[in-house]
């Protein structure tokens, strides 16, 4: 079929002004947060399951590969289009079909934005848990399709814990239910082998989550430290001693001396790193357990420990987390952001060897992240006009990846494989482990045409590394 | 012949080939059962048998094997418990590998050491093995607070048909390198491949651990109790149900839960597992009691320490606190969204009396989950039993996909499954599933025909 009949069958599906084709129109498309791009030749803006399928049935008949997107805020480029055809963007279906509060579930359409859905049950006291930075722009499809986790992810878990049901169309246009509201239906898990999928096993175009009552009480605390060893040995005693705070994140100097030009977020310029925890539940008791992590702190060298009195202190605390990739991204013209996982127990030993690599390769390297789940993303600052520091900079980061690899840890927490990662997935995974995850691709993408280069290591790819500021 | 074969394997001292009654699923008898001691022995044994097209049931300590439909074929019963070691424990880092054969109750033992544990609860405490809870995605009343099997399972490892070992996911708490297959594994009975090794999240043990049992006159004041809790910002552990006849069960068993006769009154238990802080355990206990005299409880009772234990010990293995008689009792599972638990029961009740039957129903009712219990005895000797119970059931089963959710016979005599498919329907997914099970089991030697529509 030529490019003009195709562009007529999808205005057809979903309307002419809901199909792109021009160059122009389709730029902004070849990305997503990552580095790379690639051009697609449509992107269409379905607003219903019925439309995704028609959408799909005729891609699949043309053999035309195709791709879902959501806000585009992905880190591993899982949304980069790199074999072309259509970009199907969710972003029109964005409705929230339906708010059980007695049953504690929503049914949503993948285009809402995170932070609408925990704002439309806002007055009831209600919110939906996980809560990535990126919750104001990115969707819950995106959110399903990377099992995407936030700081309040290590007390109630990742998405993957929050989704009970989807509604989805398998990439052949078949549209299929798995799971529901209740907690459990006979079969397979399919809900639990779609969420982390990353859009490779086909287009979810409705999503059944948990959703919960607010915490009654919330406290903050800042423990600023003059070593970061001494922080990190503070996160493994914290969670060793039984208490699992509701967020327990950590942020180095580099990244503080960032956030505090950017955001007078109040975080001491002189520690050499601080630790936000949070604590979360019912007001009773919550004061002496404040005050054991307070003790805990102190005990491994806490220069200060602050305590938000009030919500706007609280805010304020956690300001500085919040922006702080946007504003490690002010001081360079490029990062590159990493996500591996560690055992909690081996966060001291990973942290000094990471620092060690920088200063073998002479890169600097800022860490903020999810330490209370072992969950590093230590940031490395490139100059894209310098070659050889960018060489140093990707060798650096490979280093770090296999030393956490090497300490028990794995090659993504959060931010998925998509084609960042994939050539590195031999690294924990043996050919046999490969081989299981490609026969679940085998049935449900069988042509991989639904959303192909993505996950698996595809040998003798090369992907040009753009120009493009983040 | 196939035993010689066998027998190279895992040594003659490991193969039992007689007297094989009580390893019998649905009356059918293996030709052989074998005691594997590790990873490569189960790989050899899956690879002779997907060569030889044996039918291979894997199991534990066998406390579920009811579960299922009838097998198609029973060649080999595969018993994972001497892969019973921990592997791995890191109490600084809340996570532990073991193998599958372990029991939960040994590694909750060893667990405790360090004031941990794994905060699963499912029935069958002190037999059931890691792999065989895992298998079968066996919850307990904790799943309110702390998630089930697919939320506490971090890595799996698996022997596939062939003979092929495969590990999935990792020993890290967070993890979305490639796709879930911890998933795929959970509650897949076995029928993709054997799970031989696990790697589990842990929590620290509570602080304080309290009961509050409440008693109230109608069903319908407890089940809104239920709903008001656990939609507040109130944290209970569990919040359950049991209608007269479960609680006449349990206290006929066990007079001392009840000490001061707090909840001696006819009528609908309800009960709320408290735990964390000190303070907001108390803070709950007053509150929940509050809410519960606004909505006329006939009478309260607080449990601690060794009762509370005991009380819950009965809830968790409910399977033996009220099938007095296994082979002659009917249990169902039902789950639903947690707000139709009131009508559910309502009508289940309405249609077992229909028949003149009362069933014993008792339901984790924060999570949506509803056991029902038959006894056969009921039915007087003569009439046609199994048509009234397969009646009921399929009333039942449609009553739980009307309101959303399903309904899972868990155990029932051979004779019904006969008559009724213990899984009911799949939906539209089925043909994703029954693929799923082509890839990785071609042959179909897993546990054939015992899961859904012949899996
Ligand atoms: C500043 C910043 C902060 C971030 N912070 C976090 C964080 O704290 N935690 C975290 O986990 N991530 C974080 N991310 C990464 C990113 O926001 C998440 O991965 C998010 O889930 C992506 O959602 P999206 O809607 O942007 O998806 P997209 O980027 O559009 O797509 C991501 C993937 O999902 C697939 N997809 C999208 N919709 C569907 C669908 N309906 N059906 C099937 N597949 C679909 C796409 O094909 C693609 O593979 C951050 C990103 C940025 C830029």
């Amino acid at each position: 079929m030529d490019k003009k009949s195709l562009i007529d069958e999808l205005a057809q599906i979903v309307g002419v002004e809901n199909v792109f084709h021009e160059p122009e129109d389709l730029i902004t498309y070849q990305y997503d947060a990552y580095l790379s791009r690639a051009m697609p030749d449509f992107v269409v803006f379905p607003t219903t399951t019925e439309q995704v399928s028609k959408i799909l049935k005729v891609a699949s008949r043309e053999k035309v590969p195709f791709v879902a997107r959501g806000a585009g805020t992905g880190i591993s480029g899982g949304a980069i289009p790199v074999k072309g055809g259509i970009v199907v963007a969710l972003s029109r279906m964005n409705k929230i079909l339906e708010i059980d509060f007695e049953s504690r579930r929503a049914r949503v359409q993948p285009g809402v934005i995170n932070l609408d859905l925990s704002h439309a049950m806002k007055d009831k006291g209600f919110h939906y848990i996980p809560d990535p930075a990126s919750q104001q722009s990115c969707t819950i499809g995106g959110n399903v399709a990377e099992n995407a986790g936030g700081p309040h992810c290590l007390a109630y878990g990742v998405t993957t814990n929050h989704v009970l049901g989807l509604t989805v169309v398998l990439p052949n246009g078949e549209i299929i239910h798995t799971g529901g509201k209740a907690l459990d239906y006979p079969g397979y898990d399919l809900t639990g082998l779609l969420v982390g999928s990353e859009g490779t096993l086909g287009i979810v175009t409705e999503i059944i989550v948990r959703i919960e009552h607010r915490p009654e009480a919330v406290k903050t605390l800042l423990a600023s430290f003059s070593s970061m060893l001494d922080a990190a040995k503070t996160v493994s005693a914290i969670i060793a001693s039984g208490t699992i705070p509701a967020a327990l994140e950590m942020m180095d100097k580099p990244a503080i001396e960032a956030v505090e030009a950017f955001a007078h977020a109040g975080y001491p310029v002189e520690a050499a790193a601080v630790l936000l925890i949070e604590l979360e539940g019912l007001k009773d008791g919550m004061d002496r357990l404040a005050k054991k992590i307070v003790e805990i702190c102190q005990s491994h060298k806490a220069i200060e420990v602050k305590v938000a009195q009030n919500e706007q202190e609280r805010m304020q605390l956690w300001k500085g987390r919040k922006c702080a990739a946007g504003a490690i991204g002010r001081i360079c013209n490029k990062y590159y952001l990493h996500d591996c996982v560690v055992p909690r127990n081996k966060l001291v030993a990973v942290l000094s060897e990471i620092y060690q690599i920088a200063e073998k390769y002479q890169v600097q390297v800022a860490n903020v992240f999810h330490a209370g789940d072992g969950n590093l993303h230590p940031l490395v600052p490139m100059d894209m006009s310098d070659r050889d520091q960018v060489e140093r900079a990707l060798r650096a980061g490979d280093e770090i990846l296999k030393c956490c690899i090497q300490a028990g840890g794995t090659l993504s927490g959060e931010h998925g494989i998509g084609l960042e990662k994939n050539e590195l997935m031999p690294l924990i995974f043996n050919e046999a482990d490969l081989t299981a995850m490609k026969k679940v691709k085998a049935v449900f993408n069988p042509e991989d045409l639904c959303n192909p280069g993505k996950i698996f290591p595809t040998p003798g790819r090369c992907l040009e590394v753009t120009q493009r500021p983040r | 012949m196939i035993f010689k074969q066998v027998a190279e394997i895992v040594g003659e001292s490991n193969c039992l080939t007689e007297a094989l009654q009580s390893y019998a699923v649905d009356g059918i008898v293996p030709k052989l059962v074998v005691f594997p001691e590790n990873v490569e022995q189960v790989s050899a044994l899956m690879k002779l048998a997907d060569q030889e097209r044996l039918a291979v049931v894997p199991r534990g300590s066998g406390t579920k094997m009811s579960l299922g439909n009838i097998p198609r074929q029973v060649d080999v019963v595969l018993v994972l418990k001497k892969l019973n070691k921990i592997l791995e424990y890191e109490p600084d880092d809340l996570t532990a590998t073991v193998e599958a054969g372990i029991l939960l109750t040994d590694l909750q033992r060893c667990l405790k050491e360090k004031n941990q544990f794994f905060p699963l609860d499912p029935p069958f405490s002190s037999e059931a093995t890691l792999g065989g809870i895992v298998a079968t995605n066996s919850n307990g009343p904790g799943r309110l607070f702390h998630g089930s099997v697919r939320d506490l399972v971090v890595g799996i490892r698996v022997v596939h048909p062939g003979g092929v070992i495969t590990r999935a996911g990792g020993k890290v708490v967070k993890n979305v390198s490639g796709y879930d297959m911890n998933k795929l594994y959970t509650g897949s009975l076995g029928t993709l491949g054997i799970i031989t090794e696990l790697s589990l999240k842990l929590r620290p043990l509570p602080e304080v651990s309290k009961t509050l049992l409440l008693r109230f006159s109608s069903l319908s004041e407890a089940a809104r109790l239920v709903l008001q809790i656990s939609t507040s910002e109130l944290l209970a552990t569990s919040l359950e149900i049991l209608d007269s006849g479960a609680w006449e069960i349990m206290s006929r068993a066990d007079p001392s839960i009840n000490p001061g006769q707090g909840v001696a009154a006819p009528g609908v238990t309800f009960a709320a597992r408290l735990e964390g802080l000190s303070e907001n355990v108390e803070r709950q206990i007053i509150q929940i009691r509050e809410w519960g005299q606004q909505r006329g409880t006939t009478g309260a009772e607080v449990l601690v320490g060794d009762l509370h234990d005991k009380f819950w010990e009965k809830i968790q293995n409910h399977p033996q606190t009220f099938s007095v008689d296994a082979s002659n009792t009917i249990r169902c599972k039902a789950s639903l969204p947690a707000s139709k638990v009131e009508d559910f029961f309502q009508t289940v009740k309405k249609i077992g009396h229909s028949q003149n039957l009362d069933p014993v129903m008792f339901s984790h009712a924060g999570s949506g989950i509803v056991y029902i219990y038959f006894g056969l005895e009921a039915v007087p000797t003569g009439v046609d039993r199994m048509s009234i119970f397969s009646y009921i059931i399929r009333e039942i089963r449609n009553l739980s996909l009307q309101f959303e959710g399903s309904l899972v016979i868990e155990a029932a005599p051979t004779e019904l499954k006969k008559k009724v498919d213990v899984w009911g329907p799949v939906g539209d997914s089925l043909k994703i599933m029954k693929l799923l099970k082509e890839q990785f089991d071609p042959h179909g030697i897993l546990n054939p025909g015992r899961f859904i529509e012949g899996i």
